[in-house]
């Protein structure tokens, strides 16, 4: 398509508004949005302590679910692996640097989805032609698929402490994603997941369950040692650990929500606000969990090698049964809140690509088109997990390969929309925000060719 | 009264309604700068493809 053709796609939808029950479901959609943002607005103007306190309630969600939602099964055992591997060193005060960029890159999203009432996927798609939209949309379509595959690892590995086949586990896991996207509205589903992303922060209490060494927290910070000096297993696990922070399904998941939660321009600053806190409970939870096997695991014989099951079970003998759970609670919600948060993310891109009616406000029997491509994609990663012998070590660093080769491209695209003065009028990037986010770019590009060289031509690196 | 109350809150609604319509998009003109980086970008995709085509043919091996 030469141009983007903006009437293409409403003419989809004006076609589907023939049928007069999804024409009113896309008019009910819009008023939604519209009284939840009157809702927002009168509670934002309230004097009282309670009414603002309602608000930032009411206007959290898409900044906190995204980074939540990162610290997903994949996250937790990266995280876990890297404490048991090196301790409590370097990676705490670069697990705090690696916040801040997600904040950074995440608050990008907030400003664009806000000011342009766009996805991610139509604004590429829309500015920079069908072939760039084709590759993002193929691109982040498979990245998800196999994302989804590892949450569906973590929660048939944490089930399973409870003794519940991968089965029943994997059954559930899809049963609880699927209910909430089709039975639940935006605003509900939203509030839903927000109470399944608390969950995240089992892994707090855990930590502190393991009396580690706060003096050698705190030392970490004034002391970036390298624990071992800079090998290829080190980089290795510094770019996993990158990888684990920012992700390209990110930047669609949390534009589409602002989108279709009706964030406008005067609530950019909450938005930001949301991603902030979001990015704190991130970092805190990825700080618990290094602490945690950093305190536990760290220095016993073949730490470094260890696997998700062989953690679990150290942390059985060290904590207790009650300790075992939780961390086995915590991989589950991992994986759990990810998995929602991917399969929304997978159905409002394909929704945007193709101009469907796309809104989680939409009832399922109006909306299946929307909700069927991320609820395919997760009983597809389900029934993978199940079959025997799959070679899942093998599809989790196809994982980050794919990762690896997208990454770079959505922040590229997410830089030149953040500069397009002609969509974003007066809220385009500041120079420095450019200055920061064309380093993240750089930066990206050297340690996924690095890391995608790592994995795919071991000893290159 | 309430009429003119009912009114209001009927343009209020209309615009806030109207600063959710979405942007008009139009394909973008890309600088020269901005064409040289897509084709960085296609470089590096190709790259990455190749590497990853290659890696994954010596792990089938």
């Amino acid at each position: 398509m030469g141009a983007f053709d903006a009437d293409r796609r409403p003419r989809l939808a004006v076609a589907d508004e023939n049928d007069v029950e999804l024409g009113t479901s896309l008019e009910n959609d819009a008023d939604v949005r519209v009284r939840e943002h009157g809702r927002r607005t009168a509670l934002r103007r309230s004097n009282r302590k309670l009414g603002r306190l309602l608000f930032l309630l009411t206007v959290v969600g898409p900044g906190i679910l995204v980074m939540i939602a990162d610290n997903d099964a994949g996250g937790v055992i990266t995280y876990a692996q890297t404490g048991a591997a090196y301790g409590i060193g370097f990676f705490i005060p670069a697990l705090v640097v690696g916040g801040a960029i997600a904040y950074l890159v995440q608050e990008m999203t907030v400003r664009l989805g806000a000011v342009t009432h766009r996805g991610h996927a139509e604004m590429i798609w829309g500015r920079y032609g069908s072939a760039w939209g084709w590759f993002s949309l193929a691109d982040l379509v498979l990245a998800n698929l196999l994302t989804l595959i590892t949450e569906f690892i973590g929660i048939t590995v944490g089930m399973s402490v409870f003794g519940v086949t991968p089965w029943v586990s994997a059954a559930l896991g899809v049963a609880v994603d699927a209910s909430i996207l089709l039975v639940l509205r935006y605003r509900p589903w939203e509030r839903v997941a927000l109470w399944i992303a608390v969950g995240n922060l089992v892994f707090v209490p855990l930590a502190l369950m393991a009396h580690p060494h706060w003096s050698t927290v705190v030392a970490a910070f004034g002391r970036w040692a390298i624990p071992g000096g800079f090998t290829a297993a080190f980089l290795f696990v510094v770019l996993a650990n990158f990888g684990t922070t920012i992700a390209p399904w990110m930047l669609f998941f949390q534009q589409s929500a602002v989108v279709d939660k009706g964030l406008t321009v005067d609530e950019v600053r909450h938005g930001q606000l949301d991603t902030a806190l979001g990015a704190l409970a991130m970092v805190l939870v990825a700080v618990a969990i290094v602490v945690l096997t950093g305190t536990l695991v760290f220095g016993r014989s073949g730490a470094s090698t260890f696997d998700i099951q062989q953690l679990i079970q150290i942390l059985g003998q060290r904590l207790g049964l009650t300790g075992q759970r939780l961390f086995a609670l915590g991989l589950v919600e991992a994986g759990t809140i990810a998995a929602i948060a991917l399969t929304a993310s997978t159905s409002w891109a394909m929704g945007e690509a193709f101009g469907w009616p796309r809104s989680i406000n939409l009832p399922a029997r109006h909306g299946w088109r929307f909700y069927l491509p991320g609820l395919l994609s997760a009983a597809i990663a389900a029934a993978i997990v199940l079959i025997p012998e799959a070679p899942l070590g093998f599809l989790n660093l196809t994982v980050q390969v794919v990762a690896s080769i997208f990454m770079p491209a959505a922040m590229l695209f997410l830089l030149l929309l953040l500069n397009d003065r002609q969509i974003m009028g007066p809220h385009v990037n500041r120079p420095w925000q450019n200055v920061v986010a064309v380093g993240i770019v750089g930066l990206l590009v050297v340690l996924n060719a690095l890391y995608g060289l790592s994995v795919v031509l071991p000893g290159a690196v | 009264m309430s009429e003119m109350v009912e009114n209001d809150a009927q343009g209020s609604a209309r615009a806030r309604s109207e600063t959710m319509q979405p942007v008009p998009l139009e394909r973008a003109m890309p600088s020269p700068l901005i064409r040289a980086v897509f084709w960085g970008l296609r470089v590096y995709i190709l790259a990455m493809v190749v590497a990853v085509i290659i890696g994954f043919m010596r792990g089938a091996r």
